[in-house]
């Protein structure tokens, strides 16, 4: 057989860069580039079964033997950095060829110890190799992508929560000028005015309140994206609470001449369990959002039952949606339409947060509307019946009167550090013929009590030195200590933080009542007379 | 071209002008994240528009930028994704060079989208290289001559990189320095 191929010692390196002549008795002539550079020349001259450990086919241990082999051969060569050739062996004329390449390891372990060289320009090793290279590297850079788009977010995050912080802070910062304004207001709105004067007074008000309900909104909204909104959920009537909830709403509406209809005819139990607050806020938002939309024509509430949820529906006859407006519909700071926000004013908060709302108690809010035709507010919400037990102790929605005695026999102190409320108190308590002193801290507050024992105190929480409840403990150990035949001293918190846990606490320190800031001049001589 | 091309030129601006500046060049380039993907492929008209905000910045003429993205692409792909096959490329100068072709073949099989040089060592002494480049696109060259003052550099090699001629194919020379 005479060969087919005459090949220069270049091109048998080219094809097979692992290759290995031997002579007629096995002894290495000439390696190929792969050992040639890892070996620097140290195996020429040496019986090739010296230098290599043949791993296929077995059984192969001498010269003999790989002489007659005519499979794939499989050698490892410890000496070249210990890498794995693959060949076969060839004879021509008094010489044999290992016409081997390298096996390469894709792993990405040794890639540094491999040159172009070591791979046969004959076949894609190579290829196979830099495409499993520069595969994994991409697949770093898309990694480190990845790490910097999550940095990139929680970046934005923190700025984020830093702004709904800020958002908190100015709206506490805004509050309390804004209470004093509004109190004041009303309290003038008792007094002898004009009717110029009453006009621009309740501009005024009505304009405080406005103010209020645009800062409650971000207030609850910073709360809600802080997660820090907790819900109350106690028992209630849901069909007063609803009745109530849009009392407000049903007025507003019969004003504008649009006719109010109201169903809550159900088989829905009396007594849930709910967060009346939420509950309300969603309901009148919704309620107000349909008079203020409609024209003419009606709004519907309606209510179904299925299981546990409740379906409450309120529905007007209003311009209508489209779907643009609709996906925007419950987007933070968005309008239906810019026109809109213009013509009716607003923050855009409203129905943002009743879906959030809806969501934290479990439900929803969904919209449906026709253009031209009207739309449709449906807030679901689990609310399970209340266990019949319990039903006495529900909150009661329906309010005392307010007794417009004069406030003879009532020596009042008012305890707080802020000037501002200080004032505002005093504007009040003088509209209702009831003499206050005024102590600035909870020390002072004490010291002020043991000189002239007032019966009434309004005690502020957060004061540095003595705080509230500890001026309250103290007042109620000196009592304690004192004659027994004394006039109790009532004592009334005044205080933004409205929570259960609040009162509570309040009231475990020796507090009578509790009264929520803003300070509304009904609800502070409801509390007063309530303890006369 | 791939992105890979864009992320060397948007770290050389870095490393010239700073992140800041760099903000403004990539807003002037009209380009966003997305260019900078190394396995994404972009019409050459974007990686113009890139190098040529960078040579606004420079405040240099646009060849004086490609010469320095060839200069910084060798170093940049000897310390980035692309290390590995730098390496394999070759220890020594001539080694590197003989097997440039080989190497922009060898990549096409993962890069299908390239449009490759062909490099082919011509002549090859004590003295230096001749290297014949062969591409489809035109007004590279100063490129190339900074890609190749770049693998000098990497060599440690002292001496000068020149266009041979303005003839076709073009060729460049790689001299020596006599020691
Ligand atoms: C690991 C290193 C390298 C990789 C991964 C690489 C990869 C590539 C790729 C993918 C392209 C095609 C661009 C496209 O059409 O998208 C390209 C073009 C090019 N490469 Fe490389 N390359 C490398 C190193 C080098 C080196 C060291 C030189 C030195 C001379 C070089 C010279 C060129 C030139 C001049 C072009 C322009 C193409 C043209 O003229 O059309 N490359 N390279």
């Amino acid at each position: 057989m005479s060969p087919v191929l005459s090949l220069s010692t270049d091109e048998i390196s080219g094809l097979f860069p692992g290759y290995v002549r031997l002579s007629a008795l096995g002894v290495i002539e000439a390696v190929g580039p792969v050992l040639t550079r890892r070996t620097k020349g140290s195996l020429i001259g040496r019986p090739f079964m010296d230098c290599v450990e043949v791993m296929r086919p077995r059984g192969i241990s001498n010269f003999d033997d790989l002489r007659t082999c005519r499979g794939q051969l499989i050698i490892r060569c410890p000496e070249a950095a210990g890498i794995v050739l693959k060949g076969v062996v060839l004879q021509r004329d008094d010489h044999f060829y290992i016409c081997a390449g390298l096996s390469v390891d894709v792993s990405g372990q040794s890639s540094g110890s491999y040159r172009f060289e070591d791979f046969s320009m004959a076949d894609s090793t190579l290829e196979t190799f830099l495409a499993a290279d520069l595969r994994r590297n991409l697949l770093i850079e898309a990694q480190d992508l990845a790490t910097s788009l999550t940095e990139a977010r929680n970046r934005a995050e923190a700025a984020d929560k830093a702004k709904s912080r800020f958002l908190a802070e100015i709206s506490h910062e805004i509050r309390t000028p804004l209470n004093g304004v509004i109190g004041i207001a009303d309290v003038m709105a008792h007094g002898e005015l004009s009717s110029e004067q009453a006009g621009r007074l309740k501009l005024i008000r009505s304009s405080g309140r406005t103010l209020e309900r645009l800062l409650n909104d971000l207030l609850d909204l910073a709360k809600l994206e802080n997660n820090r909104l907790q819900l109350a959920p106690v028992q209630i009537d849901l069909i007063a609470e609803i009745r109530d909830a849009l009392g407000p709403v049903e007025a507003l509406a019969r004003v504008r001449g649009l006719d109010f209809i109201i169903d809550l005819k159900t088989n829905s139990p009396d007594h849930v369990i709910a967060d009346p607050i939420r509950l309300r806020q969603v309901l009148s938002n919704l309620g107000f959002n349909a008079v203020k939309f409609t024209q003419k024509g009606s709004i519907t509430v309606s209510m179904t039952r299925t299981g546990d949820d409740v379906a409450i529906t309120i529905a007007d006859t209003g311009p209508g949606l489209t779907d643009k407006a609709m996906a925007r519909l419950f987007q933070r700071f968005e309008q239906g339409d810019k026109d809109v926000s213009i013509r009716y004013g607003g923050s855009g908060l409203g129905l943002t947060l009743s879906r959030e709302f809806a969501r934290l108690m479990g439900g929803d809010l969904n919209v449906s509307s026709v253009l031209g035709m009207g739309s449709r507010f449906t807030v679901t919400l689990p609310l399970p019946p209340a266990p019949p037990q319990e039903a006495a102790s529900i909150a009661s929605s329906s309010q005392p009167t307010l007794r417009p005695t004069a406030g003879a026999g009532i020596r009042g102190l008012v305890v707080d550090d802020n000037p501002a409320n200080l004032e505002i108190l005093r504007v009040m308590f003088d509209a209702f013929g009831i003499e206050i002193d005024f102590a600035d801290g909870g020390r002072a507050g004490v010291e002020a009590w043991r000189k002239n024992r007032y019966n009434l105190i309004l005690m502020d929480l957060q004061m540095p030195e003595m705080n509230g409840l500890e001026a309250i403990s103290k007042i109620r150990q000196l009592e304690a200590d004192g004659d027994s035949n004394e006039e109790k001293t009532r004592i009334l918190i005044v205080s933004a933080d409205a929570t259960e846990e609040a009162i509570a606490e309040s009231l475990a320190a020796g507090a009578d009542g509790h009264l929520a800031k803003p300070l509304r001049p009904e609800s502070l001589f409801r509390a007063v007379w309530s303890l006369f | 071209m791939y992105g890979m091309v864009h992320r060397a030129a948007r770290e050389l601006a870095i490393l010239r002008h700073g992140e800041g500046k760099w903000n403004s060049i990539a807003e002037r380039a009209g380009v966003s994240e997305r260019e900078f993907i190394s396995a994404e492929v972009f019409s050459d008209a974007v990686t113009i528009s890139i190098v040529s905000a960078v040579a606004d910045a420079d405040g240099s003429p646009i060849d004086q930028t490609l010469l320095e993205l060839g200069r910084h692409w060798i170093d940049f792909a000897g310390r980035s994704a692309y290390s590995n096959v730098m390496g394999m490329a070759g220890d020594t100068l001539p080694e590197f060079c003989r097997n440039l072709d080989r190497m922009h073949t060898s990549i096409q099989a993962t890069m299908p989208d390239a449009i490759m040089p062909s490099f082919e060592v011509e002549t090859m002494d004590d003295t230096g290289i001749t290297l014949i480049y062969r591409s489809q696109r035109t007004g590279l060259e100063t490129f190339v001559q900074g890609l190749l003052e770049g693998l000098m550099a990497r060599f440690k090699v002292d001496g000068a990189v020149s266009r041979v001629d303005d003839a076709h194919p073009v060729r460049f020379r790689l001299t020596y320095k006599p020691v």
